[in-house]
């Protein structure tokens, strides 16, 4: 699928199609679930800015004129709810009160223990062999950005990149098989 | 599903999903995998166990912690066996050799997984001060205190030790005196210490009659087995309310525990009778735990004020002082060793063996703590402490392995890991350490001073100033970093500003801090090649010294005198020079063989052969009954043989010096050796080594530390290798840009210079 592809669903939602228009918000859930997971780790509040962005875009695509890409406006929708999400956070984050409504307070979302142990099954074999994707992937755990990893590692932020995609196909294979390839 | 068509994307998505990418690239990713079926559906795939490793603390902390195996590469010369701690000619390190030892830290970095509660062991937390809720005298945390070490003497119970208990609360951000930890906490705090029972409670009142509240908590289920007061009155409330306590609790855990016929000592016959000498030495105690030694030492001081026979203070002083003293202070541990808990024991007569060079039973001592109290990680650290310092770097790693098991948050096994690693030739493994033991102490200073040393050991004085910097951010007067900075300093050759770490050095609280701080500055017109100014300064100095009666710092003068009046050349003047430090009085017996291997070496130089000779005898005859390294009297015969003129002699004598100790003297020596007898790969390696390490003793060598440019000029150039040894000459020439007419070396090199540089 392409940019194009979703433009056509965006046209022919435009244009009163519903299926078109359940498609292409299907199509747009998924990802963005991907996308805004990547980047809150509450699972609640995750989908929470999902459905926010969601709806703006189904409020306001029939308001619009797109001239440009749909694609490109919904995610910046999107991009813009996950802004607010991530400043409301720092706000609570600096109240010396605790909220009223006792929701700070909520326990840590809770992890899949299997994925977590085959995770680092995984990469404890991996590691054994790409010892540079290991060193990396420790570095990253304590906290180290790409600039302070590839100085670390001594390599270029491409090399970087490419140690990290192979090791990632690596983990992949892994977790689905539960061997190295 | 299409394929992807933007490879150069699809590359990006790991470090996508791990947050690594700038928010530019995160937003171009994400526009192709709005678009990209192929990719999207592999993103998927990964996404949950992305998420883990981006977000979830324990993910991460295991992954911290994942051995990645490293290959056997082959080791540089030298980084095995070193103990150049040992050589720093530290006065000028009363402290920071201190500091070192401490700091003493492989990882195979694998906190235990499962903490099992063992049967029997008790954590005793901070009582909670309900009458001083600030609790400035820590009354609260002087009662745990009492009660860990009242209950240590059971056979049958396996008490936390207070400072794991301390390092607990430090990493729940809780002050040592555990007022703000609420019962959830406490019981997260019992659960990591795998402890089956909790001891905690209040201070409900002090007077008339003081009254303790405790409560005995199993933590598996919280159930309260037993809720007991204990009341005392009177100078010996404290302790007496302790007792009470601490017999009531024994009681309940033990009830049918064989009467061994032995009466339970009470708490103020294996401390102090003294609660204001508890107080200073819980003070001092927590400080230590922090590695702010040298303010420790105050309170230490005044609990032996309070209490003279208080036998733990003098074990910590004896470890903050030099020479004589520090004998004298151990000996006074030792006499009072009645006074102190069987855990606390093994402590002062482990490090009484070491003292007296019986490190067989040190070791021996050592090992029976860990078999008397199999759950605490100190004696652990010890041990390793003990053969990190004999080079024995796998026992130690061996030895860390098992305390951070025991803890896998031990801050100073972290540290003492680093140094091992280094040593071991692993500097990545060694800022891995060094990073944990900065994430777990990330507001004391040692971490980052540790950190900087490692920089400096490995060639990389810039990031060793930058660490040091960040370490006197968080403390600005601490002693280490404030030495060692200046020393990185005249290395960048900023003297300026390493006159103003030394000119600080001065004010701090370290003992003879300001005999140092002398020291120091007469490092920089040395290093810069004004031996005449050093010279003076030195007199100057070793003046205010005598007044002071700072005999160790004295003879550390006096020996540098000698070095630079060889510098300077005039030999027979630091012969006299030598023989004034060596007659100055005692210090530490390591320094006192070494000083008399360089009056040797001068003796040499002199032409005074046959005394030379006599003092080489009676040095292998002290070694020899002392069973201590005899790389000093191998340095001696390497003089010896240079003298007789059998050079290959010579060389075998200082090379297996420095392949003993790794001393900066015996490699140098050894280096000029492997010069002189044309073993120009040996020469090459030996001073190429020396100057990628940017040590204290190092600095106190600087004559020689500057020539090093000039031997491994010399060394290039034998070998054809001009362009480099160009290099090293106009470094060494550009140091001594400024430096006295007349020296030797400096008007050679000019002539080499000369001559390289018409050379097509």
């Amino acid at each position: 699928m392409s940019a194009e592809y979703l433009n056509r669903l965006y046209r022919d939602a435009l244009s009163g199609d519903l299926t078109a228009q359940t498609a292409l918000f299907d199509y747009l859930s998924a990802r963005f679930r991907l996308f805004v997971r990547h980047r809150v780790w509450n699972s609640v509040d995750a989908e929470d800015v999902v459905q926010e962005a969601l709806v703006t875009i189904c409020r306001e695509y029939k308001t619009l004129e797109i001239t440009t890409s749909f694609a490109a406006w919904a995610y910046k929708v999107l991009d813009f709810r996950v802004l607010a999400y991530v400043r409301s956070r720092k706000n609570i984050e600096t109240r010396t009160v605790e909220g009223a409504d006792g929701l700070d307070g909520l326990p840590a979302p809770a992890v899949d223990s299997d994925l977590q142990h085959r995770l680092l099954a995984c990469l404890q074999r991996i590691c054994g062999l790409n010892r540079r994707y290991g060193r990396a992937l420790t570095l990253h755990a304590q906290g180290y950005d790409t600039t302070e990893i590839c100085r670390r590692i001594e390599i270029k932020e491409n090399t970087f990149y490419s140690l990290l995609h192979r090791g990632r196909a690596m983990l992949q294979h892994c977790l689905e098989t539960g061997e190295i390839k | 599903m299409s394929e992807c068509s933007r490879k150069d994307l699809a590359e990006l998505i790991h470090a996508y999903e791990l947050g690594l990418l700038s928010d530019e690239k995160r937003a171009e990713v994400e526009m192709h995998l709005l678009e990209c079926d192929d990719c999207f559906g592999s993103a998927q795939k990964t996404a949950e166990a992305s998420r883990l490793l981006k977000f979830h603390p324990e993910t991460r902390d295991q992954v911290r912690a994942l051995r990645i195996e490293h290959s056997s590469v082959a080791e540089p010369i030298g980084r095995r066996g070193i103990s150049w701690r040992w050589a720093v000619p530290s006065l000028v390190t009363v402290a920071v050799l201190l500091v070192l030892v401490l700091k003493d830290w492989r990882v195979d970095i694998r906190p235990r997984e499962t903490v099992v509660a063992a049967e029997n062991r008790v954590i005793v937390l901070p009582f909670n001060d309900l009458v001083q809720p600030v609790d400035s005298c820590r009354f609260g945390s002087i009662i745990a205190g009492l009660l860990v070490t009242s209950l240590s003497e059971s056979h049958n119970l396996s008490v936390v030790s207070s400072q794991y208990v301390s390092d607990l609360l430090a990493q729940q951000h809780i002050s040592p005196s555990g007022q703000s930890a609420d019962a959830s906490t406490t019981m997260a705090i019992a659960r990591h210490a795998g402890a089956q029972w909790m001891v905690t409670g209040t201070v409900t009142q002090l007077r008339p009659e003081l009254t303790i509240n405790a409560e005995l908590v199993e933590v598996a289920t919280g159930t309260v087995k037993l809720a007991v007061q204990g009341k005392g009155a009177g100078d010996s409330a404290l302790f007496t309310a302790g007792d009470r306590l601490a017999a009531r609790i024994k009681t309940a855990l033990l009830p049918s525990a064989p009467a061994s016929g032995i009466r339970d000592r009470a708490i103020a016959e294996i401390t102090t009778g003294s609660p204001e000498a508890c107080q200073e030495y819980m003070r001092g105690i927590d400080l230590w735990q922090r590695m702010y030694i040298d303010e420790a030492g105050p309170h230490f001081r005044r609990a032996i004020a309070l209490d003279s026979t208080f036998a733990m203070p003098y074990y910590y002083l004896s470890m903050l002082a030099v020479g004589a003293e520090r004998l004298a202070l151990n000996r006074l541990a030792m006499k009072f060793i009645d006074r102190a808990g069987t855990r606390d024991g093994y402590l002062i007569r482990s490090r009484s063996a070491f003292l007296d060079g019986n490190l067989d039973e040190g070791i021996r001592i050592l090992s029976a703590f860990v078999t008397r109290y199999p759950d605490d990680k100190q004696p652990l650290l010890q041990l390793a402490r003990v053969e990190y310092t004999l080079g024995r770097y796998d026992s130690a790693l061996s030895h860390l392995q098992t305390a951070i098991f025991l803890d896998s948050s031990y801050a100073e096994a972290y540290n003492l890991l680093a140094y091992t690693f280094d040593r071991m030739g692993d500097f990545d493994d060694a800022l891995r350490a060094s990073d944990r033991y900065v994430a777990l102490a990330p507001n004391d200073a040692n971490p980052y001073d540790s950190r900087a040393q490692l920089y400096a050991l490995n060639g990389r004085p810039d990031k060793a100033i930058e660490a040091y910097r960040q370490a006197l951010a968080i403390k600005p007067d601490f002693f280490s970093s404030l030495a060692y900075l200046g020393i990185m300093y005249i290395f960048n050759r900023n003297y300026s500003e390493a006159e103003s770490c030394f000119v600080a050095l001065a004010g701090s609280l370290a003992p003879s801090s300001e005999a140092s701080s002398r020291l120091y500055l007469a490092y920089i017109p040395a290093y810069a090649g004004k031996f005449e100014k050093a010279l003076t300064l030195l007199k100057q100095y070793e003046a205010q010294d005598s007044v002071a009666q700072a005999i160790s710092s004295l003879s550390f003068k006096r020996h540098f005198e000698a070095i630079c009046l060889e510098a300077d050349g005039r030999p027979v003047e630091a012969v006299t020079a030598m023989e004034r430090c060596l007659a100055a009085g005692p210090t530490d017996i390591g320094d006192s063989y070494r000083r008399k291997t360089y009056l040797i070496h001068l003796l040499v130089k002199v032409g005074e052969i046959e005394k030379a000779r006599r003092l080489t005898s009676e040095l292998k005859h002290v070694l020899d009954s002392s069973g201590v390294s005899q790389a000093p009297y191998w340095c001696a015969l390497g003089a010896l043989a240079a003298a007789d003129g059998q050079v290959d002699s010579s060389v075998y004598w200082y090379s297996r010096a420095a392949e003993m100790g790794d001393q900066f003297y015996d490699r140098l020596m050894a280096g000029r050796a492997y010069l002189r007898v044309g073993k120009l790969a040996d020469a090459v390696s030996t001073f190429e080594l020396l100057l990628s390490r940017y040590t204290s003793p190092r600095m106190f060598w600087c004559p020689e530390s500057v020539k090093l440019h000039y031997y491994l000029g010399q060394a290039y150039e034998r070998s054809n290798w001009n362009d480099r040894a160009l290099r090293q000459y106009e470094l060494f020439l550009d140091i001594w840009k400024n430096a006295d007419s007349g020296i030797a070396e400096r008007d050679d090199a000019l002539q080499r210079v000369q001559r390289l540089q018409q050379q097509p």
